[in-house]
């Protein structure tokens, strides 16, 4: 049986910066010659206009802590550089590609506070979710997920559906492919990995049974817990090599990004697995490509598409829904506004996330009734907790019927 | 502001000079100006106004004890007119955020500094920044029709207006700006706006040696034809980007010039025609014309890959802004180059050749004694090359902390002391951005 698809050469892609430290927590970068280039990009400055939230501001700072005599605290230091949406802008931006996750998350490993200890006991067993979350509110108030967030991570509260397959494609028959459903898909929204599981039936792949992988990693590195990483990291790789190498399915933008940057670790791969267990992510898109959906009458007129910051390598989400929406589907075609999420400044500094979010919103200026998808776990729950009223935000597979039927 | 933490990015700017502020202050209404130049002027305490730190030359580093004083939060577009072709905006607004709303309105705002995209129309201003465009188009004085600004004691001063045309009175608006936050602090500025042009057209001339070059850039001034931008990247520029893309050129290239035209469709075809044929001198080995917006962008990225490039060749640089009559700029290059070679410097050498103005970067490894010591003495030679010739020490950039010490080798103590003087009229005490350009 043929493992290999027929997609796009991976090493043509860009748009993974940030997402995970490459060589992990390595020390040495170059300096930053305060050009201010990155303060166009970064959405936490744009949003804020606060330049000591800057990326510059960051590394110049981190550079003066380590220069001898200054007069600086190092924990005020960390917290002020730890206020980063990790979402990589920067290093894009940047002539000297320095990049401030990676810089961040050193800090934040090198000064590992309690929050940081809280987001790695959510994510590397978000079982607890919700009692950690309950128990977490009566500790740290601000710390608690806000009610918008809580319902965008209960099922129940999703937007009505509005897309059906109507004819599979062949991207996937016969392919053995597992599931990789992410910490959202796996313990808070259980219906996407359902739905997405039903696309692969329905695509004819040959779906193995769920290996128990653990969270990606990529917010446990960026939230300075490398050793969690790791741990999460040779968790994954031991059940996809136990589960015989299948392709992974991934539906979210960070996790597939997340996975991807497995390659560039000196981890514990055999020789040459690397590059397999690299190319054998894929995104469920991809696997979705030439089939067709009926869009069903009820839909929304208005489609927008919310590029996350991770991974949004290629586009592939975008030409996934354009295919669907045409015309319908609106986008900026560069540069679209983050969401704010943030991983851990999403507990640390909820308020300069949520002013992240309100941005986005003003950018995308949604008409009444309009409905945001996105590719991303992150950015779904933080646009749904974020939409003003009478819009609706979520995982593009929000829009998907279940089990094929529409709700009528 | 008052964490050290959080204050430190406003100690420093481009130059990457730094001095720990005493606070730093983000005023959100003129209102808060006032009180604050009041304060400081009772106290005689120095303020450093910032925009966003961009500028090159230490013109925002509290250099003495002071008060930064940001214009982040002072940053709406107050209004645009096309029936006056004026723009107001207050001073912490992002240049290319405004000169995009000018353009949805079928207006044009000219001056494009590199950093257009993130420095403020108030650092502008105070700067008089150039850009690319300031061959054909001028420089931000240009476009500074009126300022409203706040003086040491709070009281607030409008210069000029919104007519196109004023010479009532001394020019204070066109002395503000530029001042380098010296005089006054700006809270509303006025800006003479342009109908947009129709069409644009780029073109990319490469040659065999600098001289054929430089003799083509003479014949498309000849040709009677004003380009909005010609810029000339130097044989080790040229060697520096080369890594970093697919060039348009052969590899034995030594010198080449990027041009723009701008006007109507049908100008602007007839010109790139004319420019084609002056360009064409011996010497010549590729020439090439965009008329698509891509094809014109991908033209014009090969500049940006200048900045980039340069740092995979020393860690460090020394970036000044010379420029020159533009008769004198063949003697200048040459003379940089010598310069380059008996302090055996990594010059790059590019820049705005249509307006004189030369980018010079010494590239160097400021950790290493040696190199930092052929740096600043080449940087010296280069600084009295410039004035030898007829030139001035800065084009664009200004002269913040960096350039002071060369100042009066360009100017007498007659005319120092005479801003001096123009300076203490503002600003009795000292206190707008102390020790700074002059
Ligand atoms: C990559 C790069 C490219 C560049 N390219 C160019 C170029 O092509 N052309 C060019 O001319 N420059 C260029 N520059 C230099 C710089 O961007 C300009 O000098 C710019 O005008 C500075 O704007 P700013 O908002 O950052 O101001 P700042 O650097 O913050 O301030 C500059 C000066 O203005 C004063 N100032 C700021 N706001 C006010 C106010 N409201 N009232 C009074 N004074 C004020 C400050 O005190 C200071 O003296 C470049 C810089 C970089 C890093
Ligand atoms: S990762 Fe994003 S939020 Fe953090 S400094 Fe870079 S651009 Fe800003
Ligand atoms: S773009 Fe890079 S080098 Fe420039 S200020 Fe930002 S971090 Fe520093």
């Amino acid at each position: 049986m043929a493992d290999k698809l027929d997609i796009a050469p991976r090493s043509l892609e860009n748009g993974d910066a940030g997402c995970a430290p490459k060589a992990p927590f390595a020390e040495k970068r170059p300096p930053c010659i305060l050009c201010g280039k990155c303060l166009e990009v970064c959405p936490l400055f744009q949003a804020t206009g606060r330049e000591e939230l800057s990326p510059k501001a960051k590394f110049f700072l981190a550079d003066s802590l380590e220069a001898p005599g200054e007069d600086l605290s190092e924990k005020a230091a960390a917290r002020l550089a730890g206020l980063c949406l990790s979402c990589g802008r920067c290093e894009k931006a940047c002539p000297r590609g320095l990049c401030a996750p990676h810089l961040v998350a050193r800090l934040r490993a090198a000064h590992p506070g309690w929050r940081g200890h809280v987001w790695d006991a959510w994510l590397s067993r978000p079982g607890l979710l919700w009692p950690m979350a309950r128990a977490l509110s009566k500790l740290v108030p601000s710390s608690l997920p806000s009610a918008g967030h809580m319902a965008a991570m209960d099922p129940a509260r999703a937007p009505a559906p509005f897309l059906r397959p109507v004819r599979f494609g062949q991207a996937a028959k016969g392919l053995r492919v597992a599931l990789f459903a992410g910490c959202m898909g796996a313990h808070a929204r259980a219906d996407w990995a359902e739905k997405s599981r039903e696309l692969l039936a329905g695509l004819g792949a040959d779906l193995v049974p769920d290996p128990g992988f653990s969270c990606c990693g990529a917010s446990l590195g960026h939230a300075g817990l490398p050793d969690s990483q790791t741990a999460a990291r040779r968790a994954n790789i031991k059940a996809w090599r136990e589960a015989g190498r299948p392709l992974l399915a991934v539906f979210c933008a960070t996790c597939r990004c997340g996975l991807r940057a497995y390659a560039g670790w000196a981890g514990d791969f055999e020789p040459g697995e690397a590059v397999r267990f690299r190319e054998s992510v894929v995104n469920l898109p991809d696997l979705l490509a030439g089939t067709e959906f009926e869009i069903l009458p009820d839909a929304p007129r208005e489609i927008i598409y919310h590029r996350p910051c991770h991974g949004s390598g290629g586009d592939r989400d975008l030409r996934f829904l354009q295919g669907i929406f045409a015309e319908r589907l609106r986008f900026f075609k560069e540069n679209g506004p983050c969401c704010g999420f943030g991983g851990l400044m999403r507990l640390t500094a909820p308020g300069l996330s949520d002013r992240v979010a309100q941005r986005a919103m003003e950018a995308y200026a949604p008409a009444p009734g309009a409905h945001i998808l996105t590719g991303c776990s992150g950015c779904a729950v933080q646009l749904f907790a974020n939409a003003p009223p009478g819009v609706a935000a979520g995982h593009w597979l929000d829009a998907i019927c279940h089990g094929g039927k529409a709700h009528i | 502001m008052l964490a050290p933490e959080e204050m430190r990015v406003f100690g420093t700017d481009n130059s990457r000079k730094f001095a720990m502020p005493l606070a730093v202050v983000r005023p959100r209404s003129l209102e808060q100006v006032r009180e604050l130049l009041a304060f400081a002027h009772k106290e005689k305490l120095p303020l450093y106004p910032r925009g966003r730190g961009t500028n090159t030359v230490g013109a925002c580093v509290p250099g003495r004890p002071g008060v930064v004083v940001g214009s982040a939060f002072l940053d709406k577009i107050l209004e645009i007119s096309p029936e006056d072709f004026v723009a107001v905006s207050q001073p912490g607004v992002v240049t290319g955020t405004l000169a995009a709303a000018v353009a949805e309105k079928g207006l044009f705002y000219p001056p494009d500094p590199a950093s257009v995209s993130f420095s403020t129309i108030g650092g502008n201003a105070a700067t008089c920044a150039g850009g690319m465009r300031a061959v054909k188009y001028g420089v931000t004085r240009e476009y500074v029709l009126g300022l409203e600004a706040v003086l040491p004691g709070g009281e607030v001063i409008n210069a000029g207006g919104r007519c196109h045309k004023n010479v009532a009175g001394l020019d204070l608006t066109r002395l503000i700006a530029g001042s380098e936050g010296t005089l006054a602090f700006i809270t509303r500025l006025t800006l003479k706006l342009l109908p947009k042009p129709e069409a644009s057209a780029s073109l990319a001339a490469s040659y065999d040696d600098l001289d054929a070059a430089l003799a083509a850039a003479a014949n498309v001034f000849a040709s009677g034809i004003l380009p909005t931008a010609m810029e000339i990247m130097g044989e080790e520029v040229l060697r520096a980007i080369a890594p970093l893309g697919t060039m348009p050129w052969p590899a034995n290239t030594r010198a080449a010039l990027l041009l723009r035209a701008d006007g109507s469709a049908r100008a602007v075809q007839a010109d790139a025609e004319r420019l084609g044929t002056a360009l064409s001198v011996p010497g010549l080995n590729h020439l090439e014309t965009a008329t698509s917006p891509m094809a014109e962008k991908a033209l014009w990225d090969l500049r940006g890959l200048i900045n980039p490039a340069s740092f995979s060749l020393a860690p460090d640089k020394i970036s000044d802004d010379a420029t020159f009559p533009r008769g004198a700029i063949g003697k200048a290059i040459a003379g940089i180059r010598e310069i380059g070679r008996r302090h055996n410097c990594l010059i790059l050498l590019f820049g705005h050749l249509g307006d004189g103005n030369l980018h010079v970067n010494i590239m160097h490894d400021a950790a290493d004694p040696g190199e930092a010591g052929h740096a600043a003495a080449a940087r010296a030679e280069i600084l009295e090359l410039t004035l030898a010739l007829g030139g001035t020490l800065t084009g664009e950039h200004g002269v913040g902390l960096s350039k002071l010490p060369f100042l009066p080798r360009q100017f007498s103590p007659a005319e120092i002391a005479l801003m001096r003087r123009i300076k203490a009229a503002f600003d009795p005490h000292g206190i707008m951005n102390p020790g700074k350009a002059y």
